[in-house]
Formats: C-alpha cells, sequence, structure tokens
C-alpha cells in the first residue's frame, strides 16, 4: 500500500519564491502596457490633450488630493459603507436563504417571490429607497444591503437545496437531531455555495457603493470623486476614482478567494471556488 | 500489521443502553414484503421487491447474492428503516420496523463518507447520539480505525484515501457503535484481494464474539459462502428470493475444502444453468465463470 505517498499528500504543497516572482511578473505585464501605451499616448498626442491627462498628471493630482490625506478618508468612508452593507444584507440574504432552503413550506411561498426580486435591476430600487429612507446614509447602506441580499440569499438556497439525499440519509440513518444535521451535514454540504454567495455579494456590494454614491452624491468617498472629477472636467480625478474602485475591487476579489480556499482547504479540487 | 492486534484483545465497555439491545433480541421476520417505485410518472409501474418472505434468527449470518439490480440494495434500505413505504410486513421481535435505528447499522454501497470530515470524524458521526463520554468515543473510534487498519490515516480526508481505504472506513463506521444488526451492502468490492480476505475473516470474528446480527450483500459467491450461515440468491423483475441454501460447513472456512466448492459451483449454477435463460441478463457476456467473482456492477 502507499502510505508514505499519502502521508505526503496531506501536507500541502507551496510554490517556490522564485515562482511566486514569475507569476507576478506575468499578471503585471498586461497593466504595465497599458500604463506605457497611455504614457506615450498623452506624450505625442495621440489623444486630445484638453480631455485626457497623463500619468503624471494623474499622479500629481493624486499627491494634491491627498495633501490632508483626503482620499484616505474618502477611501475610509466608502469602505464603511460598504461593509455596513455588506454585513447587513450578507445577514439577511443568509438568513432568507438558509430558511428558505431549510424549510420545503418557505421554499414554496419564497422562492418565487425571491426569484421576481432578484431580475430587477438593482439601481431601479433607487427611486423607491430615497422615497422611503430619504437621501442621506440609510437609503445608502440599505441599497448597497440588497446588493449583498440576493447573491447571499440564492446561493445559500441552493447550497442547502443541493445537498446529496444519500448526505441526509446518512443523517437520518445515525438519527441526528436537527441541530446536528444542520451542523455535521448540511452546512458544510452547502459551504462551497453559500461561500460563492458571499464572495460575489462582497464584490458587488462595493460597485453598488461606488455606485451610489455617485448617484445620490455622497460626500467625501470614491463615489463622490468619480462624480466630482465628471463635473469639473477634470480627467485626473476621473482616473484617480476608477483606480481606487478597481484596486479596491481586486482586493476583496482576491481576499474573498483566499478566504474560501482556506475555508475550503480539505474538499477535492472540484469543490473549491 | 495493524490487525494483527485484533478486535478481541479490546476491553470494552457495552455500548448502549439496554433498551436498544433488546430490540434485535428477537428475530428478524420479513413477510410478503413488496416494494414498488414510481417509474416515467405512472405510480408503481417498477416493482423492485416482490413476495420476499425471509426470517433471520438473531445472531445469524445472512449472505445475499443476485445479480445487479434484482432490488438487493432496496432490500436493506427498508429493513433499516430508511423507507417505510412498502407493502409487507417487517418486524423484528414482533415490534414492527419503523424509521432508522442507532441498533440497525447499515453500511452503504456507496460508502457516503463526508468529505469535508476525516476518517476519524467521519467514523465518530455513527457515535454522535451513542451516549457515550468524549473520551469513550475517542477510544471508540481509535480502535475501530486500528481494526481496519487505518490508524495512520486517522487525519486524511475521504479524497485522499483509496477506494479501498474509503471502504474501510465506512465498515468502521458501521462497527463502531456495536449494532445489533448490522446490514453490509457489498462492503468489500473495491478491496483488493489480500485485503478483503482479511476483512472477511475479522468481520467473522466480530460476528462470533459481538453475536450481531449480519446480513451481507454481495456478488461475490465465495465471499457469501465462506461467511454465510445461509445463502439467499435473488433474481431480479421483480426481486424474488430464487433459492435459499444453509451452509453447513464448520468455521474457519476453508475456500480449498471440496464441500466448500461444490456448494460455490451450486449456487454459481443458478446463475449459469439451461433453466435460468431468462435470467441471462445477470451473467455478463465472455466472463470466465471459473472466477467465483462475479462482477456484475451495481
Ligand atoms: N429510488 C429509486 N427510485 C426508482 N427506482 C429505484 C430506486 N432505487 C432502486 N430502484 C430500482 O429498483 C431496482 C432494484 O434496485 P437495487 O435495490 O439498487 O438493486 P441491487 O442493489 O440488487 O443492484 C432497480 O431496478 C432500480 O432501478
Ligand atoms: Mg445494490
Amino acid at each position: 500500500m502507499t502510505f508514505p505517498m499519502l502521508q505526503k499528500s496531506l501536507h500541502k504543497r507551496r510554490g517556490s519564491a522564485g515562482a511566486e516572482i514569475r507569476r507576478w511578473l506575468w499578471k503585471s505585464i498586461l497593466p504595465a502596457s497599458i500604463l506605457a501605451f497611455w504614457a506615450l499616448a498623452t506624450r505625442f498626442h495621440w489623444v486630445d490633450r484638453k480631455i485626457w491627462a497623463s500619468p503624471a498628471q494623474v499622479w500629481q493630482a493624486t499627491l494634491g488630493l491627498n495633501r490632508d490625506g483626503f482620499l484616505w478618508l474618502a477611501l475610509g468612508e466608502s469602505l464603511l459603507r460598504d461593509l455596513a452593507g455588506f454585513l447587513l444584507g450578507a445577514a439577511a440574504g443568509l438568513a432568507a436563504g438558509g430558511v428558505l432552503g431549510w424549510s420545503p413550506w418557505a421554499y414554496r411561498l419564497g422562492a418565487p417571490t425571491l426569484h421576481f426580486l432578484k431580475a430587477i435591476a438593482i439601481f431601479a430600487w433607487i427611486p423607491l429607497l430615497t422615497m422611503v429612507f430619504g437621501i442621506g446614509e440609510a437609503s445608502k447602506i440599505v441599497f448597497i444591503a440588497l446588493a449583498a441580499f440576493y447573491p447571499a440569499a440564492l446561493n445559500t438556497l441552493e447550497g442547502i437545496r443541493s445537498v446529496p439525499k444519500s448526505q441526509l440519509e446518512l443523517a437520518r440513518a445515525y438519527r441526528l437531531d436537527p441541530w446536528q444535521r444542520l451542523r455535521k451535514v448540511i452546512l458544510p454540504s452547502a459551504l462551497p455555495s453559500i461561500l460563492t454567495g458571499v464572495q460575489v455579494a462582497l464584490i458587488l456590494t462595493w460597485l453598488a457603493t461606488v455606485g451610489v454614491e455617485y448617484f445620490m452624491s455622497a460626500g467625501p468617498s470614491v463615489g463622490g470623486i468619480l462624480l466630482n472629477g465628471a463635473e469639473s472636467f477634470h480627467l485626473e480625478i476621473v482616473f484617480i476614482g476608477i483606480i481606487l474602485l478597481g484596486s479596491v475591487g481586486f482586493a476583496l476579489n482576491q481576499g474573498a478567494h483566499a478566504l474560501g480556499r482556506r475555508l475550503l482547504r480539505h474538499r477535492p479540487q472540484t469543490l473549491k471556488a | 500489521m495493524p490487525w494483527a492486534g485484533g478486535f478481541s484483545a479490546i476491553d470494552r465497555k457495552p455500548l448502549k443502553p439496554e433498551v436498544d439491545i433488546m430490540t434485535t433480541k428477537g428475530i428478524l421476520e420479513i413477510r410478503n414484503l413488496g416494494k414498488a417505485f414510481p417509474a416515467n410518472g405512472r405510480k408503481g409501474s417498477l416493482q423492485a421487491l416482490d413476495g420476499i418472505n425471509l426470517s433471520i434468527r438473531p445472531g445469524e449470518f445472512v449472505s445475499i447474492v443476485g445479480g445487479s439490480g434484482c432490488g438487493k440494495s432496496t432490500l436493506l434500505r427498508l429493513i433499516s428503516g430508511l423507507d417505510d413505504e412498502f407493502q409487507g410486513e417487517i418486524s423484528i421481535g414482533g415490534a414492527p420496523v419503523r424509521g432508522t435505528s442507532l441498533d440497525r447499522g447499515i453500511v452503504f454501497q456507496d460508502l457516503r463518507l463526508l468529505p469535508w470530515l476525516t476518517a476519524e470524524a467521519n467514523i465518530a458521526l455513527a457515535l454522535e447520539n451513542s451516549g457515550l463520554s468524549k473520551a469513550d468515543k475517542r477510544q471508540a473510534v481509535a480502535e475501530h480505525l486500528k481494526l481496519v487498519g487505518l490508524e495512520k490515516f486517522a487525519q486524511a480526508y475521504p479524497h485522499q484515501l483509496s477506494g479501498g481505504m474509503s471502504q474501510r472506513v465506512a465498515i468502521a463506521r458501521g462497527l463502531v457503535n456495536r449494532p445489533g444488526l448490522l446490514l453490509l451492502d457489498e462492503p468489500f468490492g473495491a478491496l483488493d484481494a489480500l485485503t478483503r480476505s482479511r476483512l472477511q475473516a475479522e468481520l467473522e470474528r466480530i460476528w462470533r464474539e459481538e453475536g450481531i446480527t449480519m446480513i451481507l450483500v454481495t456478488h461475490d459467491v465465495e465471499e457469501a459462502v465462506f461467511l454465510g450461515d445461509r445463502v439467499i440468491v435473488m433474481e431480479p423483475g421483480p426481486g424474488r428470493i430464487r433459492r435459499e441454501l444453509r451452509i453447513p460447513l464448520p468455521r474457519p472456512r476453508r475456500r480449498s475444502d471440496p464441500r466448500f466448492l461444490e456448494i460455490k459451483e451450486d449456487i454459481l449454477r443458478e446463475f449459469t444453468g439451461p433453466e435460468t435463460a431468462e435470467a441471462e441478463s445477470l451473467e455478463p457476456a465472455g466472463r470466465p465463470l471459473a472466477e467465483a467473482r462475479l462482477d456484475w456492477a451495481a
């Protein structure tokens, strides 16, 4: 029997530092090329310089804008708002998806409505939200929460409903009570799907945050920077907003995937998110 | 080797409250059992089992052989109480079987190890409601990992185990809470010949020492004869009992014993004889029958 081989596979394999660096180089080829092309395009006036700012100008504007730490403040505002909406929406989504997945009654009652509501683009909620919650912070957070709610709810629901019959039967054979069944079988079985929901929710809430800040003009914030740059025709400011938006989105995505990999580290590769 | 110590060396406390043991001390009576599955939307159009009569006394070892699709797994499911929808009666000691019981263990044909639990935790799942203390649970799990020779793999996850190892984990999980009745659905199918005969011997020993009633479904006629007090031969369409043989050989049995071979040949003839023309689907074409192990994939 191949004991040593299997024992070895119990430990995680890790790439060497050299391989890690090579991977990073590969990843940065395209962004670096785009940056270079942008610099050349503005330097040699391939684009209208009255509209297009050069990378150097964007950098100058960034330093200028951040003189009193304004960018950090704006970023912090946006992240805090995102976090509040995410927590609210993801928690509600997990709960709703859990109940709908758990109880066939609740499913028959609630699932059609959920699917109908899901089909409404979330920006369509803004008029209603502003009418109910005003144009203050509450409206924005509820809007962001909505963005988190659907993926969290639907993936949780799906994950729970697709727990294999065979696993539920196993729970029955060992006479697990509902709580044991939930803890030992249903939640772990649904976990990959739930995590996917949370990951999607995390990405969508960030986009929703910046979007709602833009449309409902929040003060210092990433969306606010975009709005400001657009209204004053300062493309370098718009670029700052875009870069902030993209960087945070990228970081959230990476973080969510790392978390997913960690939580599912013992699953066969095919199950990993 | 892991099993050198064997199970007999282990001094164990009784695992279950008295009440549970009572339930399987009686005779398992199966009367006129039938099971129909709805097929193609028409209700009851697939008769998986029909007119099964079987009576198994406590502590008996019964082997069930038969081709794929003759309802062997269905029969075990009904006995285990996982499926309460059937015609006829199943009772133990006069009490009808309703729902599952920790005293009726089952080793599923498809194993059903939970992929997010280690081998150890998968086995421990069977003890979740055993009423044992944490320490006793841990000890019972360790003993059974040892029994199936996987103590080094306590922390391995199912996807890190070979098919045979997974099967051994499933067997350990079936045994760990010492059910009064253990249903085994082709438990040795994926094992190599050496491990299989070892585990067969080990299973026989546990059966002898613990007095557990065992019903073993297998497609290996030799295994059925080696282990069974009785061999039940089933046939499909609808699933029925075709024949029942008592195996009068003393234990431990020797596979080379002429009487053993004779009984084995006798059973094999059920699947090849001229009078079974209508059952030809049982036998995969071109398979050398000299090998007792018929690979009726189930
Ligand atoms: N859940 C089910 N739904 C419908 N048909 C089933 C189901 N389970 C088993 N059957 C059918 O019942 C018959 C017997 O199946 P099974 O008990 O698995 O046979 P075996 O274990 O002897 O191979 C087969 O024809 C199978 O297709
Ligand atoms: Mg079967």
